[in-house]
C-alpha cells in the first residue's frame, strides 16, 4: 500500500488505560475512499482505537497521523474527524431533522443547503418518514440510522463507526450495511468500521484487520480469513465460533499422516500437508461445518468420519445446520443446504470433504499448503 | 375444538392497533411462533392471550372457554418472559412455588422432578439459583412455568438475552419438550431461524394483521404475499417486476431486459405481475429445462459458508443469488455479464400490490 494513498495512520501506537496496557505498539494504516473493517472480540482494543484517532484518548507513545499530518496535539474538534459511538445519543428534545442537521448549523451552512443535505441523506438511510418526529417515537432500526445520518452528513476526512448496527434485527442489518457499502463507494469516503461480528466484517470489509488482544493478527479479505486463518484462533473467531475444531494426535503409517483423536482416524491429504509432521505432539483439526455431511446429503469425494446422534437443529432459512453428539460426548456441526429435520437423538453416519481440512501444530499455527483463493 | 382460540380480536394504544381483528386457532399439543417484526403486534396477542391486557373488540377462548373477561390469575396459563425473575432460593423451591398449597407434598415433589428430568437440571434442585449459569436460570423459569398444570404455555422471546451457545442448548430443550411433554404452547420471537427451528407451525404478522400461518416449509417455500416472502430467508425472496407480453398457452413476461416464458397461470387480471424466487434457488450459468436470465454483478459478498452475488437485471431490476460452491464464486467478477438459471418450479407470481395469485 502506497503511503501516500493512507487517509489515516497509527504509528508505533502505545496506549495506556488505567494500569492497562492497550496497544504495546501498533502500525496500522487505513486507505483514503475506502471502508475498512476492524474485527475483534470485546476488549480487543477496538473502541480504544477509534477514541486514540478521534482524539479522546491520548497515545502515551507514537503518532497519529491524518491525511498526512500528526494530530496528536489537536483536540477532537480540530481533527476532521466524524464519529458514531456504540451507545447512540441523539438530542431528545430536537426532531430527527434538526439532530441530522446539527453538525451543519455548527458549521453555519444556508437553510437550503442544510435541508438538501438532510434530505439527500435521510433517502439514502430511508428515514424520510422521520424527520419530523422527536427520538422518542423511533424504532431500534430507524434510531440508529439517524445517528449514522448525522455521522456521515459531516464533511470530514475519516468516519469512525463503533459497533453502529448492534442490536438490530437481522434483517435491518444486512440492510443496513448494503446502504453503507453502497453509501462508501459512491461518496468514496474513509470509513472505518469497527465489529466483533464475524459475518457483519466478511460482508462488508474489502480489507479487515484482525485485532485480538491490541495486536492486528491478520490482515486480508473475508475469504483469505476465513479460508486462510493465520492461528487457530483467528480461525475460531471468523468461523463465528461454528467451526469444528478436534484436539488429537498424528500418527504416520507407511508414509501416510492420520489425525487420531477419540472419535474417529482419518487420513490426511498429503497434498495439504507443508512438510513432515512431527509426531508426539498435539494437533487441531479443523473442518467447516460445510464440509461435514450426513450420509444423505455427501458430495463426490466426500469420505467417512464417524457417526452421531441429532441433537438440536437451527434452520437458517434454506440451510440447516445439525449438531450432531458423538460418541465422546463431543458436539458436532454439519450444514446442509436444505431444510433437514432429523429427530432428536436419530443416529446418521457423518462424512467430509478431506481437501478442505486444516491441521494446526500445538502452537496453533497451520500446518496446511494454501494455494486456492490467493 | 381449538385450545386456543381467538376470534376477532383487536387492541388499540391510542392512535395505534397493535392488533387488527386477529382470528387465530391453536390445536391442543401443537407448538406454534409467532413471528413478525418489531411493533408488529406478536407480544400484543401473546398478553391478551395470558390476560394481560383485555381487548377491545373480540373474545378470546382457552379449551372451549370464554375467558375474554376473566383474569389472568384464573386462566390456566403459565408464561415464560423474555427477562426471568427467579426468587434467590434453591431451584427446587423456584419450581415448586407455584405449586404450594394447591396439591399434596408427595405429588408437588414428583411434579418438581418430572419437568426437572425432562430439563435436565434434577442434580441442580437443591442449588440456589444465584449459582447457575444464565441458561440454567432459564431452564428454572421454564421449568417453573411447565410444572404449573396449564391448557396453554406462553413463551415471550425466551432466548432473545441468551449467548449463543446457551440458545443452542435451550432450543434442544424445546425440541425435548416437545417430544416429551404433552403441552400446547405459543411462543413469541422475531427471529425467523428460531421460529423456523422449533414451530410446527409460524404464524407471521405485520402491523397487528396476521400475514399467513403454516408449516415453516409453507411460509418458506410457498408465501402468501410479498411481506412474508421478502421477511423469511435472509437474504429474502428475490422479487421482481415484469410486464406481460403474452398470455394463454404460456405467460410470456419481460424482466429488464430479458423475456422469459412460464407455464400459464390463471388469476392474472394486470399486465404487471411481481415475480418471486428464492436466492439459492439461482443457478449460475445455463442450464436445460430452467429459465435463463442475463444480468450484471453489481458486487458479491463472500459470507463464508454461502457467498451472495449482487445482479442486475437491467432496468433497476435487482436480485441476489446465492451459491456453496466458491469455485463458482471466484469465477464471477463485478462488471461481468452472466446467464442464470431458475427451476420453473421455483418461480412465484404475486399480484402489482404483493397478494399471491
Amino acid at each position: 500500500m502506497k503511503e501516500g494513498s493512507l487517509a489515516v495512520k497509527l504509528e508505533n501506537l502505545k496506549v495506556v488505560l488505567g494500569n492497562k496496557v492497550v496497544f504495546k505498539n501498533l502500525n496500522l494504516g487505513f486507505e483514503r475512499g475506502k471502508l475498512t473493517v476492524v474485527l475483534g472480540p470485546p476488549g480487543a482494543g477496538k473502541t480504544t482505537m477509534l477514541k486514540t484517532i478521534a482524539g479522546f484518548i491520548e497515545p502515551s507513545e507514537g503518532k497519529v497521523i491524518i491525511e498526512g499530518k500528526v494530530v496528536n496535539d489537536l483536540p477532537p474538534s480540530q481533527r476532521n474527524v466524524s464519529m458514531v459511538f456504540q451507545t447512540l445519543a441523539l438530542y431528545p428534545n430536537m426532531s430527527v431533522f434538526e439532530n441530522i442537521a446539527a453538525p451543519l448549523t455548527a458549521q453555519g451552512l444556508s437553510k437550503e443547503e442544510i435541508e438538501d443535505k438532510v434530505y439527500g441523506i435521510a433517502k439514502l438511510l430511508g428515514i424520510t418518514h422521520t424527520l419530523d418526529r422527536k427520538p422518542e417515537t423511533l424504532s431500534g432500526g430507524e434510531y440508529q440510522r439517524v445517528a449514522i445520518a448525522r455521522c456521515l452528513i459531516k464533511e470530514a476526512h475519516v468516519y469512525l463507526m463503533d459497533e453502529p448496527f448492534i442490536n438490530l434485527d437481522l434483517k435491518i442489518r444486512s440492510n443496513l450495511r448494503d446502504e453503507l457499502k453502497k453509501l462508501a463507494e459512491t461518496l468514496s469516503k474513509t470509513l472505518i468500521f469497527v465489529t466483533p461480528d464475524p459475518i457483519e466484517a466478511l460482508a462488508l470489509g474489502e480489507t479487515i484487520h484482525v485485532l485480538i488482544g491490541g495486536e492486528v493478527v491478520q490482515t486480508g479479505k473475508g475469504i483469505e480469513l476465513y479460508k486462510m486463518p493465520i492461528s487457530l484462533d483467528v480461525a475460531d473467531y471468523v468461523g463465528g465460533g461454528l467451526f469444528n475444531i478436534f484436539k488429537g494426535e498424528i500418527i504416520r503409517k507407511d508414509s501416510e499422516y492420520f489425525f487420531k483423536n477419540e472419535d474417529f482416524i482419518i487420513k490426511i491429504p498429503k497434498e495439504l500437508l507443508l512438510n513432515d509432521l512431527p509426531l508426539n505432539s498435539e494437533y487441531f483439526l479443523l473442518i467447516m461445518p460445510e464440509n461435514i455431511k450426513p450420509r444423505s446429503f455427501i458430495e463426490e469425494n466426500y469420505q467417512h468420519l464417524t457417526k452421531g446422534k441429532a441433537y438440536s437443529i437451527e434452520v437458517l432459512g434454506g440451510d440447516t445446520l445439525i449438531y450432531y453428539e458423538l460418541e465422546s460426548g463431543n458436539i458436532l456441526k454439519s450444514l446442509v443446504n436444505t431444510i433437514y429435520r432429523p429427530s432428536v437423538g436419530l443416529e446418521e453416519e457423518l462424512y467430509f470433504e478431506p481437501s478442505e481440512v486444516i491441521l494446526f501444530n500445538k502452537d496453533k499455527v497451520p500446518v496446511v499448503k494454501w494455494n486456492k483463493y490467493t | 375444538m381449538e385450545q386456543v382460540y381467538l376470534e376477532s380480536v383487536s387492541k388499540r394504544f391510542g392512535k395505534t392497533i397493535a392488533v387488527n381483528n386477529l382470528t387465530l386457532r391453536v390445536k391442543k399439543g401443537e407448538f406454534i411462533v409467532i413471528l413478525g417484526p418489531s411493533g408488529c403486534g406478536k407480544t400484543t396477542t401473546l398478553r391478551i392471550i395470558a390476560g394481560l391486557e383485555r381487548p377491545d373488540k373480540g373474545r378470546v377462548f382457552i379449551a372451549g372457554t370464554d375467558v375474554t373477561n376473566i383474569p389472568p390469575g384464573k386462566r390456566q396459563v403459565a408464561m415464560v418472559f423474555q427477562f426471568y425473575a427467579l426468587y434467590p432460593t434453591t431451584v427446587f423451591n423456584n419450581i415448586a412455588l407455584p405449586l404450594k398449597g394447591k396439591m399434596s407434598k408427595t405429588e408437588l415433589e414428583r411434579k418438581v422432578r418430572e419437568v426437572a428430568k425432562i430439563l435436565e437440571i434434577e442434580d441442580l434442585l437443591h442449588v440456589n439459583v444465584n449459582k447457575l449459569a444464565i441458561f440454567e436460570k432459564q431452564k428454572v423459569a421454564l421449568a417453573r412455568a411447565l410444572a404449573k398444570e396449564a391448557e396453554v404455555y406462553l413463551l415471550d422471546e425466551p432466548l432473545t438475552l441468551l449467548d449463543p451457545v446457551s440458545r443452542i442448548r435451550m432450543r434442544h430443550e424445546f425440541k425435548k419438550i416437545q417430544k416429551e411433554f404433552v403441552g400446547t404452547f405459543i411462543y413469541v420471537t422475531h427471529d425467523q431461524f428460531e421460529a423456523m427451528s422449533l414451530a410446527d407451525r409460524i404464524v407471521v404478522m405485520n402491523n397487528g394483521v396476521l400475514q399467513q400461518e403454516g408449516t415453516p416449509e409453507e411460509v418458506y417455500f410457498s408465501p402468501r404475499n410479498t411481506f412474508v416472502a421478502t421477511f423469511i430467508g435472509e437474504p429474502g425472496m428475490n422479487l421482481i417486476r415484469a410486464e406481460v407480453l403474452e398470455e394463454g398457452e404460456h405467460l410470456r413476461v419481460k424482466i429488464g431486459e430479458n423475456t422469459i416464458q412460464l407455464p400459464a397461470k390463471e388469476g392474472l387480471n394486470d399486465n404487471e405481475v411481481i415475480i418471486g424466487f428464492r436466492p439459492e434457488h439461482v443457478a449460475m450459468g445455463k442450464r436445460d429445462g430452467y429459465l435463463l436470465l442475463k444480468g450484471k454483478v453489481l458486487f458479491k459478498e463472500f459470507l463464508g459458508y454461502r457467498s451472495l452475488l449482487h445482479i442486475d437485471l437491467g432496468d433497476d431490476q435487482r436480485i441476489i443469488a446465492v451459491t456453496n460452491k466458491l469455485s463458482h464464486f471466484m469465477k464471477v467478477n463485478k462488471n461481468n455479464i452472466i446467464e442464470l438459471s431458475i427451476k420453473p418450479e421455483n418461480i412465484l407470481l404475486f399480484s402489482k400490490d404483493g397478494e399471491r395469485i
